[in-house]
């Protein structure tokens, strides 16, 4: 009986070895190098520390500031770059990333980026709003900016985050996400008084704050 | 052993039945190391990143370290020649005729303990950088600040030198409540420095004081069309969308402190849209307004309102450590009027920066640097004036305030200056920029008692021996 425990034993330490080591991602993307190896310049560690996504050979990057805006544009079809969004640019310039490294990331970074979503996402109103036809609209057909916020059904704001997301994520939104930009919408409309959630500014205000998000989210700033 | 004994099975010595199932095994003890170390992996394959999805996050917390103040003084400032630099028995180097002083017999100003400055040529006081913190600081406040001097050769004219250690302390623990470390100059640093020991996360860059201002809220259009509420909501919505979609990274192995980093500006962010504009406005505080010369009425655009409110935010812990940066100390013009009127108004600053502190009742840790510094011909005159760039005669300088009395110092001075009136580049920090930014960082962590954030940070960089001859703070 014991040569039988020992052919066990035989056969779970390797297996233990396999999933220990199989599934782990041993030394993967190049990561974890010696940090003092590696800057051969520094007399210590001047890279930038382990955080560095290049360092770890992270997938993802972060766009830079002038990326962010020509991102932005692009995958909202705005074309002109009006003087209020050159404005904002420049103020939030110095909070906007000046490399690609993801770990570069801090909160005035994100402020600064959903406040510059937040013009673009204003001209891209400005521009659908023009647009008669609702059909013909690429991200807002489905609101009636006619009337105000309270009006907004759950299918119709669904449908119009749907297209951001498509467009600017390049992919649908998740559940989670869904969940998450509705909840805004609830909260959003909960934050004005009887009055002003029925006057048609409120539906503009909406959608400007829920393309600002979506505009502005990680997978809309980084690549 | 006999081969009978052999044949008797673990379990039927405990009594128990054959082991078949999973728990059995366990209890037989045979699993108990695969079990920890393969469920978890297995937990993460069948669940995939969703299995952390219930992690706290754990964003890091301020430490209580001393605020850190680096102020650079762009272009070579004569740094040798406002404090007067000494041999390494602190007696005066045989002549200072390079060095815009004359010969040896310098009058001596003596200012925070017993530091020599440049003292009174004809009735003026030559130091002007003295001068300038005399005019801004008060005598309670320099009696509460000491002063180190770092010889050091450095290059001219040039970003390259690695003064720079915001990086390292922050690495140490020095964060902001609200903002990141803050800094002048859009690069990676935020000052006309490089980095040495760490590279510092990337400053928020305050080009203007709106750029301050509008760093923690949101502008533009949001600005107008969101109310209060609204606002709060939506950096929440930014917050959760944000960790929703950087959990991702989960799945990619060593990236945790990425997401962290994230995560936490987003959660940081709710505070800080929560909290508004005034939170970091120094004008709230009518003293400290005074300390610079600002009021509501003060451009944004303004130097001291843009350096208040950054200090302002230092020393409250609101911001990380601040990097501001002085132009125009490339000024060998063969005149000493220039560089006197530039030396004037970078102690100035550094007397307005300890002056806040002592209003705000913080201690605060200012370190000077610049890049190379200026020869005079040789000349017996005191005033002679700034002939061209040498950057062998480079000093950088530390102020240390404490509110609750002058730090205690063994020296005054770390390494020392040679007879060619130039550091000494046999001494440690005499020929390294860097290493003598290691030995401002030793002292700072030094002063936190908290010598254990400098192996932790900048790990061999100096040897124990060598730590013992640089700090200097007791």
């Amino acid at each position: 009986m014991m040569n039988k425990y020992i052919k066990m034993t035989l056969l779970f330490v390797p297996l233990m070895g396999l999933a220990v080591f199989g599934f782990n991602n041993c030394a993967r993307y190049n990561q974890l190098n010696d940090s003092a190896s590696t800057d051969s310049a520094s007399l210590g560690n001047t890279d930038s520390g382990s955080l560095s996504s290049q360092k770890l050979g992270l997938p993802y990057a972060l766009l830079s500031a002038e990326q962010t805006l020509t991102s932005m544009m692009k995958v909202t079809n705005v074309t002109t770059i009006s003087n209020t969004l050159l404005s904002e640019y420049n103020v939030r310039y110095g909070s906007l990333a000046a490399g690609n490294d993801l770990s570069m990331a801090n909160g005035p970074l994100f402020l600064g980026t959903t406040s510059l979503a937040g013009e673009v996402c204003n001209n891209l109103l400005t521009q659908e709003k023009g647009v008669m036809d609702p059909a013909a609209r690429n991200f807002f057909g489905s609101i009636n900016f006619a009337s105000g916020a309270t009006s907004v059904t759950d299918t119709s704001f669904n449908t119009s985050v749907r297209g951001m997301a498509r467009s600017f994520w390049g992919r649908n939104e998740t559940t989670e996400e869904l969940a998450l930009i509705q909840q805004y919408k609830t909260d959003f409309i909960s934050a004005l008084d009887e009055t002003t959630r029925t006057q048609a500014a409120s539906t503009s205000n909406l959608m400007l704050a829920s393309c600002a998000a979506i505009l502005s989210s990680v997978d809309a700033i980084s690549y | 052993m006999s081969k009978n004994k052999k044949e008797i099975p673990m379990w039927a010595k405990t009594g128990h039945a054959k082991p078949v199932t999973r728990r059995d095994f366990l209890s037989a003890g045979l699993l108990p190391f695969a079990a920890s170390m393969i469920v978890p992996n297995w937990v993460s394959l069948l669940l995939g990143p969703q299995a952390n999805a219930q992690t706290a996050i754990s964003c890091p917390l301020p430490d209580s370290l001393i605020p850190f103040v680096t102020v650079n003084l762009s272009g070579g400032a004569a740094m040798a020649s406002n404090f007067v630099p000494m041999n390494a028995k602190r007696e005066p180097i045989s002549s200072y005729s390079k060095l815009g002083l004359g010969d040896n017999q310098v009058p001596i100003e003596k200012e925070f303990g017993n530091v020599p400055f440049a003292g009174i040529n004809n009735g003026v006081l030559i130091s002007k950088f003295l001068t300038g913190i005399r005019a801004q600081a008060n005598a309670a406040t320099l009696a509460n600040t000491a002063f180190i001097a770092i010889p050091c050769d450095s290059q001219n004219d040039t970003s390259s030198n690695k003064f720079d250690i915001s990086g390292a302390v922050t690495r140490a623990g020095l964060i902001g409540t609200n903002f990141p470390n803050l800094g002048r100059v859009n690069n990676g640093t935020g000052l006309k420095q490089a980095a040495a020991i760490v590279a510092p996360p990337s400053p928020l860059v305050v080009s203007n004081y709106t750029a301050l201002l509008t760093a923690i809220g949101y502008g533009a259009a949001l600005g107008t069309a969101l109310n209060t509420t609204q606002k709060n909501s939506l950096a929440k919505l930014m917050s959760d969308l944000n960790t929703s979609q950087t959990r991702k990274l989960a799945s990619i192995q060593g990236t945790d402190g990425i997401k962290n980093v994230l995560d936490c500006a987003g959660i940081k962010n709710v505070d800080v849209v929560a909290k508004g504009a005034s939170s970091v406005d120094p004008r709230q505080n009518a003293n400290f307004s005074q300390i610079w010369g600002v009021n509501t009425n003060t451009a944004v655009t303004n130097r001291e309102l843009i350096f208040g409110a950054m200090v302002y935010n230092s020393l409250i812990g609101q911001a990380g450590s601040s990097n501001l940066d002085l132009g125009g100390y490339d000024y060998h013009d063969n005149t000493r009027t220039s560089g006197d009127t530039k030396d004037l108004d970078a102690g100035t600053v550094i007397g307005r920066i300890l002056q806040s502190a002592a209003v705000l009742q913080k201690p605060v840790f200012v370190y000077v640097v610049s890049d190379g510094s200026v020869f005079s011909q040789d000349s017996q005159s005191r005033t002679a004036g700034w002939a061209g760039d040498r950057g062998s005669n480079g000093v950088a300088y530390v102020l240390y305030y404490d509110p609750k009395g002058r730090p205690a110092t063994s020296d005054y001075q770390i390494g020392q200056f040679n007879d060619n009136q130039a550091a000494d580049t046999s001494f440690i920090t005499g020929g390294n920029p860097e290493l003598a930014a290691a030995a401002v960082f030793a002292n700072w962590c030094q002063a936190n008692k908290r010598n254990d954030l400098f192996a932790k940070v900048a790990g061999r960089i100096l040897s124990t021996d060598q730590l013992s001859q640089v700090i200097k703070v007791a």
